[in-house]
């Protein structure tokens, strides 16, 4: 540790407190009227169990931590240095320092890698630290050994792989970072007894040294004897923070979690409450030899105990992410389809700019009176806006045959298609965004069949369509966990043209790989089922056509034609 | 692959899966497997990550065709593919809530047009889900999501049904509700692979297959594999997984003399031995 401060030329706050106001919490013996909202710190060289039911957010808390997410309430500061820097103009800004103060690895970590070799990853993570050659030669050594690998991993490919060795890569690149604090999410899922082990010393290494290590892990017998303190999220988002001891005194705080008191922590509990010592407990060696030792001695009291109450975990439910349902859904699928065709064929029909405010307008009223928010497409949205101006631009330099460089009247002729196939674009996602797929596939496939049959190709081409629609929010969460790891390794807080071209190459790799798996997987979970088994697949249930679809496809016809119209007049006067 | 009878065992013998490594080198992700699985039986498949699984699980289920060698009779499972429910609730989940997701699995099966509901209602009747079938995905922890992906392949009955590491992103909650769903499944009458790697969801008097290196290298009761025999090491421990809490301390126990085979494996067991360590008085709370 000495060692390590000495070397450092930044003036990182290592050694640093993590501190998180705004979050509701309490102490393990305290009751619930102690709830406060202020002044939780966690200390350097201690490690932190953080616990809660699936869906509680032990993630979320973990990204906001880390700077991934916005932080909301929370204030978080690392030592003296807040994550989020207040700005007198605009949102607050990310602190590249706070940034440097922590090491972080998301679950799977492994899907984040993209160099191709393991000292090309290790010398990324280094990277946002600038440590001399040296130094960082040593940071690289050191991560080697904490994964039990030499020197001559170095040039190994991660890609090339299997998956436990690509897990020891990206837990490798998460240790050659020298930072103040290691946040780590399931780090040990799916690896196997070695690798827990190694994980652990590494950890118990690293608190000698005087990191602060904050882990969320499913596997408790493995990681609360590792810990010092644990945080028990409650689904309300409020914290109860107890030493490792105090939860083995009392696990019934588990289940005020909404968790299940796991089998070994009952059982180390009744040990614990005849005489064993919790130092003891953490090692089963250990607590075979006090057992022996206590065996036939009367059990002492003293030891409050409670009722371990049995929870239900099925009635359970989580709000995990809040996303308001659309009006349009209680629509007929087809009368949609039907509205949006007609609607594309006003928006194609006008040639006149004042024609695509107007169809600027109708959208917008459209997106508003059916409650579809695209919001999380804002990204994609700026790109194409971004795009079409570039493409305009290009093609009208040079054009300008006597009256200057650039060309005004060729800049705003291709701009003008651009536009009007953007308006189309947007009904488009929002269709997508309000329909079911399945309910989508459904109304196409009613569409398609002729006397209650329909070709083998129509069908694929619908059950493809329906798959693609279907997965593309999932595409969309993949792509913001990969910018994350992006944000969390790279600590790249500019939003500079270069460092968004950066961004779009370190990001595109993982995150295409991912396809391929999810696709795959998918492919394993449809076939087995016996999609694609049969020619045509039996219909549940018909669709119904009611009075109102009827009104939505009058409503977009009279729209269009409305538009169509406007279109006319406006190039007539 | 021949035979089709409804009581024939599913045999694989001297089953092979051939693959590469890293280096370009011939590298079999199963090697001369034999396996039997009766019908109705339940079988636990463990190993670590590389150890073959979930080629085996595959395979098991009637996905895998591809450099295969070896014979595969389907037996009782018959000749189309079983379900497997996998890991990830994303890559399974194809409709918007359970109640559509168990209707589009069972649209593809080929049922009088009448059962499709009934069967519907029946498949989340016995997931659980009944209350929860109209919500979308984004009101439903993990466990539900799990939950729905298992009425969907468990709606259309069939012999067998594969569980991929269905609970190892999950709460012990969640867990152990998705468990004790499989061993529903069980019995009424599904055959039942359970894949995992987490030796804790192991219940004693069961069958469990261990994997290591694409070799079978333990067929055979669960308290066995967990405990070994008296003298002799755990042969868990061979497999390369993580030996849980529990196990350790019996173990530890055993070497002490403090306890005798057979050790305990289940929490009902564990509280009976618990008698000689902590009193009756304590015990009792925990019953």
């Amino acid at each position: 540790m000495q060692e390590r401060i000495a070397q450092r030329d930044t003036p990182e706050p290592f050694g640093a407190e993590l501190c998180v106001d705004g979050i509701v919490w309490y102490r393990g013996e305290e009751g619930k009227e102690s709830r406060r909202s202020s002044g939780l710190r966690l200390r350097p060289g201690t490690v932190t169990l953080l616990m809660g039911a699936n869906g509680a957010g032990k993630t979320t808390l973990l990204e906001k931590l880390a700077g991934l997410r916005p932080p909301e309430k929370l204030k978080i500061t690392y030592g003296n240095e807040p994550l989020w820097v207040e700005r007198r103009v605009g949102k607050p800004k990310l602190s590249a320092m706070a940034m440097r103060s922590y090491s972080y690895a998301c679950q799977s970590p492994e899907e984040g890698l993209f160099s191709r070799s393991v000292a090309d990853e290790l010398d990324y993570s280094l990277r946002p630290f600038h440590l001399p050659a040296a130094v960082t030669q040593q940071y690289k050594n050191t991560a080697l050994s904490s994964v039990g690998w030499d020197d001559a991993w170095l040039k190994r490919d991660p890609y090339l792989m299997s998956g436990g060795e690509r897990r020891r890569a990206a837990l490798a690149a998460l240790f050659a970072a020298p930072a103040a604090w290691v946040l780590l999410d399931e780090p040990t899922a799916g690896l196997d007894g070695t690798g827990h082990d190694r994980v652990a010393q590494h950890l118990t290494k690293l608190k000698s040294e005087n990191t602060g290590i904050l882990l969320v892990s499913h596997d408790s017998d493995w990681a609360l004897p590792l810990s010092d303190q644990v945080m028990l999220l409650h689904p309300d988002g409020s914290l109860r923070l107890c030493s490792s001891e105090q939860l083995l005194a009392h696990p019934e705080w588990l289940e005020e979690t909404g968790m299940q008191v796991p089998e070994w922590l009952r059982i180390a509990h009744a040990l614990y409450r005849n005489g064993v010592a919790a130092t003891q407990l953490w090692k089963p060696a250990e607590a075979a030899q006090a057992i022996a030792a206590n065996r036939g001695a009367a059990a002492p009291v003293g030891r409050e105990t409670r009722q371990l109450e049995v929870i239900g975990g099925a009635a359970r439910k989580h709000v995990t992410e809040k996303e308001g349902s659309s009006l349009v859904r209680r629509f007929d699928p087809r009368a949609i389809w039907l509205a949006y065709m007609l609607l594309s064929a006003g928006m194609f029909a006008q040639t006149t700019w004042i024609g695509i405010a107007a169809g600027s307008v109708v959208t917008v009223s459209l997106l508003v009176t059916g409650r579809i928010s695209l919001h999380r497409w804002r990204g994609m949205i700026q790109s194409y806006v971004i795009f079409a101006m570039m493409v305009s631009g290009f093609l009208a330099i040079g054009r300008g045959g006597g009256s200057g460089y650039f060309n005004m009247e060729s800049f705003l002729g291709t701009l003008f298609s651009f536009s009007r196939t953007m308006l189309v674009l947007l009904l488009g996602i929002a269709m997508a965004i309000a329909m079911t797929p399945l309910s989508l596939r459904r109304s196409l496939v009613q569409l398609l069949s002729f006397k209650g049959r329909m070709p083998a190709f129509a069908q694929k081409l619908v059950l493809t369509v329906t798959l693609m629609i279907r997965f593309v929010p999932v595409l969309l969460r993949e792509w913001e966990r990969f910018s994350r790891i992006f944000l969390a390794r790279g600590k790249q807080v500019s939003r500079t043209p270069a460092a968004s071209a950066r961004r779009l190459r370190d990001v595109s790799l993982p995150f295409l790989l991912s396809l391929f798996r999810l696709g795959d997987e998918v492919v394993v979970a449809l076939e087995s089922r016996g999609v694609g088994m049969r020619a045509a697949p039996i219909h549940a249930e018909s669709l119904q056509w009611r009075l109102r679809d009827s009104i939505l496809t009058a409503g977009s016809l009279v729209l269009t034609a409305a538009l169509w119209w406007f279109g006319k007049y406006i190039n007539a006067t | 692959m021949s035979g089709n009878a409804v009581d024939e065992q599913m045999v694989l013998s001297g089953v092979s899966v051939a693959g590469t490594n890293e280096f370009g080198e011939k590298d079999d992700r199963l090697h001369n497997v034999n396996l039997t699985i009766a019908p109705g039986e339940w079988l636990y498949l463990v190993g670590v990550n590389g150890s073959g699984k979930t080629t085996m699980a595959r395979l098991l289920a009637g996905l895998y065709e591809e450099n295969l060698m070896g014979t595969v009779n389907r037996g009782f499972a018959g000749e189309s593919a079983s379900p497997i429910v996998l890991q990830q609730p994303k890559a399974q989940l194809f409709g918007e809530s359970p109640r559509e997701e168990v209707r589009f699995a069972l649209e593809w099966r080929e049922l009088a047009p009448g059962s499709v509901k009934a069967r519907t209602a029946e498949a989340l009747e016995m997931t659980g889900l009944t209350e929860l079938a109209d919500l979308p995905w984004e009101k439903l922890s993990g466990g539900q999501l799990q939950l729905a992906a298992i009425a969907a392949s468990a709606a259309s009955r069939t012999p067998l049904i594969v569980f991929d590491e269905v609970t190892s992103m999950l709460d012990d909650a969640n867990r152990k509700i998705v468990l004790e769903t499989a061993e529903h499944i069980h019995r009424s009458g599904s055959a039942v692979v359970w894949v995992t790697q987490r030796l804790d969801e192991l219940k004693p008097d069961f069958r469990v297959a261990a994997l290591a290196g694409g070799r079978i290298i333990f067929d055979g009761n669960v308290r066995k594999f967990l405990y070994g025999e008296t003298g002799h090491d755990s042969l868990c421990q061979s497999s390369g997984l993580r030996v849980p809490y529990l196990a350790t301390l019996a173990m530890q126990l055993r070497q002490l003399n403090q306890l005798q085979d057979p050790l305990p494996v289940t929490a009902e067991e564990w509280r009976k031995v618990m008698g000689h360590f902590a009193g009756a008085d304590s015990t009792a709370r925990y019953t």
